[in-house]
This record gives C-alpha cells, sequence and structure tokens, in this order.
C-alpha cells in the first residue's frame, strides 16, 4: 500500500497538494497574526472565513465577475470582525466566548442565507458561481518535476504570498503596525503616549478579517467551486495555531501553514489508499494539537530560563 | 423611587430578559424573510412546542442533555478555563456507552445494574478525557480553546471509527450499530413520550454540582482561583489540583451526559458528526451565569428554543438552522458586559440624585 504512495506521481501530486491545501490556513494565519499582535486572539476568524466563502459565492454569481467575488467575500468576513471588534472593544464583550458565539452565527447564518437565496441546505450549486482562475507560470511550467508542482495552481494561492509579505509591511514596516505592535506589547504604556488603543486594536481586527476573508473566497472559488455548509472545517482554528506557533512572526507563520498543509495532504493522500477514513482525518486537528503543545512548552521553558528559576 | 432601585438591583436580570427579547424580535424578522406563511412559521416556533403533550415533553428531553453539558461547562467555567472538551466528550463517550451496550457486555448482565454500570463507566471516561487537555494547558500552558477545539474533531472522528469498524450492524442499510441489549437501557417513564428516567440524574447532578461548587471546601477553592489565580495561589490554595478537580468533574458530567442520552434515546447509535449539545452547554452555562441553580431554567429555554425551531422546521418551509443565529446574538448580548448600561447609569444617577433633593 505504501509501496504506490512513493512513486513519481503520488509524490508530485503530494506536494502539489500541500501548496494547494496550506493555502486558505496562510490567509488565516495572516489574519490571526495580525489580531495576536494587537495583543487579541480572533476566535471569530473560523466564521469570519466561513461567511467570506458564502459572500464570495454570491457576489461572483450575481455580478458574474470573479473580482466582484472576492470583494464580496472581504465584505462579508470584514463584517463579522466589524461585530466582533464592536462588541468587545466598545460593549466589553468577552473575546473568547464572542468570537465562538460569532462562529455559531456563522454556521447557522450561511446556511440560512443559502437556503434564502437556493432553497438548499447543503451547498450553492444551484448558484452560477464562478472560480478564480489557474495560473500557468510561464519557465516554470516546462521544468519537469518542479513545473508540475509549482506551476498551475488558483491564483489566489499565488496571491497569499504576497499577502504575507504585505502582512509583514503592514506589521513590521508601517506606523499602524509600530502602533498595532506597541497596544499589543503593552497597552497602557501605549496609550501613555498618545495612542488610542481602542481605535488601534479595532483596526486589527478589521485587518484581521480582510485577510482570513480571502482564504474563505479560496475555499468556495478555488478549492471547490461551490460554497457547502461548514466547508472551513476547523481551518479557520488552524490558522490561528499556525500564528500561534510561529508567535506572531510572518515567516514562521507561513512555515507552519505549510506544515498544517502538509498535514491535510498527508491526510487527503492516504484517504484515496483506502485508509481507515476516520483515522486519517484526524491527521491535522491531531497535528495542530501536538504543534501548539511543542510550542508552548518551549516558550514556557524560554521564559523560566530568562527568569533563572532553573 | 421604588421601581427605580429594583431596576437597579435587578438589572442582570432585566439585561439577561432584555437580550432574550430582542432575539425573539429578530426571530420574526428572519422568519419574516424567508418564509411564505410567516404566520404559520413564527406560530410553530414560538407555540408549537406548547401545542400538545408530546411536543412538550420534548423540551424535557432535549433538556436532559443540555443540563449535563451545561453543568459541565459550569466547572469549567468557574475555575477560569475555557475548556470546550465537553463536545467531544458527549459524542465520544456516547459511542463507548454504545459498544459496551451492544458489544462489549453479555447480554444477561444484571439487569438494574447494567445502565448504571454503564453511566459510572462514562463519568470516569468523561474524567480522563478531560483531563488530557487540562493537563497540557497546566503543564504548558497551551491555548486551551484551540486545543479543545482540535481534539474535539479527533474525538468525533473516533466514535465515527469505532461506529464503522467496531460495532457496525450490516444488516441495516444505514450506518448504525447493532442493537444495544435490552436491559441496558433507561427506563422509560411515561408512555408516549420519550422521557427517560435520565432526568432523575439530570436533577441530582444539578444538586451535586451546586453543593460541590457553593457547600464544599474543595469548590471554593475552585471558585477562588477562577476568580483570582494569584490570590488563590497567595493563600495557599492548590491552584493546580483545583483547576484539574474541576475540569475533571466537568468533562464527567459531559460524559454522564453522553451516556444518558444514548441510554435513554436511543436503541442504535447513529452520530456521525458533533452533535452541539457541548456548544448549547456553554452558551446555557452563559446565560445562567456558571450558577448550577440557574441551569435548568436557561436549559429549559435553550431546549425551547431548539424544539420550536425543529417544529417550525418539520411544519414550514423554514430551516432549522436560523436558531443558530438567535442563540449566538442573544450569547454575545449577555456576554456584553455594557450592553444597556447606559440605562443603569442614568437609573443610579437619577436615583442618588433623588436622594438628595430629599434631604
Amino acid at each position: 500500500m505504501f509501496a504506490q504512495f512513493f512513486t513519481g506521481d503520488y509524490l508530485i501530486d503530494f506536494f502539489y497538494s500541500i501548496i494547494r491545501m496550506s493555502t486558505p490556513l496562510i490567509y488565516c494565519a495572516m489574519g490571526a497574526l495580525i489580531s495576536k499582535q494587537a495583543g487579541a486572539i480572533n476566535m471569530a476568524l473560523e466564521g469570519i472565513m466561513l461567511t467570506a466563502s458564502l459572500t464570495a459565492v454570491i457576489f461572483s454569481a450575481m455580478t458574474h465577475t470573479v473580482i466582484f467575488g472576492l470583494i464580496g467575500a472581504v465584505a462579508g468576513g470584514m463584517f463579522i470582525s466589524f461585530i466582533l471588534a464592536y462588541m468587545h472593544l466598545v460593549k466589553q464583550s468577552e473575546l473568547v466566548l464572542t468570537g465562538i458565539a460569532l462562529n455559531t452565527m456563522a454556521s447557522g447564518g450561511t446556511v440560512y442565507l443559502l437556503f434564502l437565496l437556493t432553497g438548499e441546505k447543503g451547498t450553492s450549486r444551484l448558484l452560477n458561481s464562478l472560480v478564480v482562475p489557474k495560473w500557468n507560470i510561464p519557465v516554470l511550467k516546462d521544468i519537469p518535476v518542479l513545473g508540475q508542482i509549482l506551476s498551475g495552481h488558483n491564483a489566489l494561492t499565488y496571491l497569499a504570498y504576497l499577502f504575507a509579505l504585505l502582512t509583514y509591511i503592514l506589521v513590521f514596516k508601517s506606523r499602524t503596525g509600530l502602533r498595532i505592535r506597541a497596544v499589543g506589547l503593552n497597552p497602557d504604556a501605549a496609550a501613555s503616549v498618545g495612542i488610542n488603543v481602542n481605535k488601534i486594536k479595532f483596526q486589527a481586527f478589521l485587518y484581521s478579517g480582510l485577510f482570513a476573508s480571502l482564504g474563505g473566497a479560496f475555499m468556495s472559488m478555488g478549492y471547490l467551486s461551490n460554497f457547502s455548509r461548514d466547508m472551513i472545517a476547523g481551518r479557520g482554528f488552524i490558522g490561528i495555531s499556525a500564528a500561534n506557533l510561529a508567535d506572531g512572526q510572518v515567516l514562521g507563520s507561513l512555515l507552519a501553514s505549510l506544515g498544517f498543509g502538509s498535514a491535510e495532504a498527508v491526510s487527503i493522500t492516504l484517504a484515496t489508499l483506502n485508509m481507515q477514513a476516520e483515522l486519517v482525518r484526524m491527521i491535522p486537528y491531531l497535528a495542530t494539537v501536538i504543534g501548539l503543545v511543542i510550542m508552548s512548552a518551549q516558550k514556557q521553558a524560554k521564559a523560566r530560563r530568562r527568569q533563572g528559576d532553573f | 423611587m421604588k421601581a427605580r432601585k429594583l431596576f437597579i438591583r435587578y438589572f442582570d436580570l432585566i439585561r439577561t430578559v432584555a437580550a432574550i427579547l430582542i432575539g425573539f424580535a429578530l426571530t420574526l424578522v428572519l422568519l419574516a424573510f424567508i418564509s411564505k406563511d410567516p404566520v404559520k412559521a413564527v406560530q410553530a416556533f414560538m407555540l408549537g412546542p406548547f401545542s400538545n403533550m408530546r411536543r412538550f415533553f420534548n423540551i424535557i428531553e432535549l433538556m436532559i442533555p443540555l443540563t449535563f453539558t451545561s453543568l459541565g461547562m459550569c466547572m469549567m467555567l468557574q475555575v477560569g478555563e475555557f475548556n470546550l472538551i465537553g463536545e467531544g466528550i458527549f459524542g465520544l463517550v456516547g459511542a463507548f456507552t454504545a459498544y459496551f451496550a451492544c458489544r462489549l457486555f453479555p447480554a444477561d448482565f444484571p439487569s438494574g445494574l447494567f445502565p448504571l454500570v454503564l453511566i459510572v463507566l462514562g463519568a470516569v471516561m468523561g474524567a480522563l478525557f478531560a483531563a488530557i487537555p487540562a493537563l497540557l494547558r497546566i503543564k504548558w500552558d497551551a491555548n486551551i480553546v484551540v486545543v479543545t477545539l482540535m481534539l474535539n474533531y479527533v474525538l468525533v472522528y473516533f466514535a465515527t471509527h469505532m461506529l464503522r469498524n467496531w460495532m457496525r450492524d450490516t444488516k441495516v442499510t444505514y450506518l448504525g450499530s447493532y442493537k444495544f441489549a435490552d436491559n441496558s437501557k433507561l427506563p422509560q417513564l411515561i408512555s408516549g413520550t420519550q422521557l427517560h428516567a435520565g432526568v432523575f440524574i439530570a436533577a441530582a447532578a444539578v444538586v451535586f454540582v451546586w453543593w460541590f461548587l457553593y457547600r464544599t471546601t474543595k469548590g471554593f477553592e475552585i471558585r477562588l482561583t477562577g476568580s483570582n489565580r494569584s490570590f488563590a495561589r497567595y493563600v495557599g490554595v492548590n491552584v493546580v489540583g483545583a483547576m484539574l478537580i474541576a475540569q475533571m468533574v466537568g468533562g464527567a458530567l459531559a460524559g454522564v451526559g453522553g451516556a444518558v442520552e444514548i441510554l435513554g434515546r436511543y436503541d442504535r447509535f447513529l452520530w456521525m458528526e458533533q452533535t452541539g449539545y457541548g456548544f448549547d452547554g456553554m452558551m446555557i452555562a452563559v446565560i445562567a451565569k456558571n450558577n448550577p441553580a440557574m441551569v435548568p431554567l436557561a436549559a429549559f429555554f435553550m431546549a425551547y428554543l431548539r424544539t420550536g425551531a425543529n417544529i417550525a422546521s418539520a411544519t414550514s418551509d423554514v430551516p432549522m438552522e436560523f436558531i443558530n443565529v438567535i442563540q449566538s446574538i442573544i450569547i454575545i448580548l449577555v456576554a456584553a458586559t455594557l450592553f444597556m448600561d447606559s440605562f443603569r447609569k442614568r437609573a443610579v444617577v437619577k436615583a442618588s440624585t433623588a436622594g438628595m433633593e430629599v434631604k
């Protein structure tokens, strides 16, 4: 059974699917990273991505334009992000609880909207929605193995790396980013030098929603060609874990997303080999738990060493 | 004057009721949009659960699992941990209970003892499963929300794995387990309804959790740890012990819930995905402000919403899922400390200035 796995075609498929499966995680991790740098965990990213994947389909079907689909995704995702920011920052609700409630809301709300528009509760196949085109990279696509792995991905996959760069510039090279990090490190110190802490956090939540929304758009306009209920399936949380794992650094979050993407690719590849389906589907989630625990343990050891306890 | 004072004193309760009323108002809007006959849909949703005995008992039946999961969540939240493993425990312990009841235990196991043994086993398993994330959190400070949400997927996939590979009855066309041994089931109470003896266990659990949290030293330590960990440590509370015990008791409650639900309402194991009872339990705990004494009331309310939504989707043209939207809006409003705060402030100011005028 495993011999088959190590043949050339399988390996090429496998590496191709790593890049494909990592795409939504990268977007989400970037969104999680921004809010983490502002000192708040955006637990609603799962719901934000789910909402975005539905609004992407709706907008692209209504306008017959891919770009409006993406804009729709961003609008939908940022709407949820706005509610989170407003309730948490202005009405002082508990952040984690509000995030989880918003995920539940997105899970039910998307099905409600879908039913309202199509009369179906499972998928949006009746909506005539578009997909983001695949890009063949000119020179790269002719290189034998590398071309098959790296070329021919969805445009959003390539843009994910551009957005990672944008995140880096936004968080580490811009004025806003400096303020976001200041607020995250020490809100009181930031307030004392005249930074409006709530306003900066609000912005961070909105950016966070914007980036993650594109991951949601990829799910319904690239990974699949329509929306299906609860299609995010924990990817929002895996993206949050990736950002946590890298302690809010961009390159690290990118690598962690690729790592978790590999776990999903392993899961999918093994499933095609007739392995025990349910056991194989656990892999990405288990990988996330193990990754988080290792990271936390290391961080704790480092903190102890700094304190000189050990 | 007096009304204003009452308003200030019962502000928390009034706020919760207001959140619920807003939730209902939004329900009307949602149903009006989606239904061709909104009046009928709203009637089915709001009055349906009380329209006949069977439906009313549906609420009570649904209250049973919700009571267990929300009591478990009260334990977690009282010690200040957002441990959401209850959802996964409910499903997996359900699967294990089913496996014990249809495959592992001999069918001639002493009748009265059988369900009790299975429920105790469920409690033990629940406590052990809950200890995993609790220890990861205590030892390595792992983010408990993300860890437990991820573990929930793992536990539920394992439950489905058990169904497919350990106890699948190939004689039935759908994916279901073998039938449970007859004497493993909890006795039914009222014919024509599905109400089962689990309702007594749930009532006992409410009393137990209330007594444990508010009348024992351990419970006090748990609450102290939850409200101020540093202070608790300073006055000599074993904080790690309190965190572990609270979460293991919480897990045990979710486990009992899963076992009771399976033994009371099913004769085959059929669950293929998360039941949602764990998350509903969290919402109930939030509405009840983590107070076990308030859990039955809040659980009744949540069960009423679910039953109403069920009836509305069965008898008219609305999808059941709209209820998730309503639930989350209510929860967010209840959780928002400053929701309606301007009313309270105005009342406080008026009450105090009025006091001055009298003098």
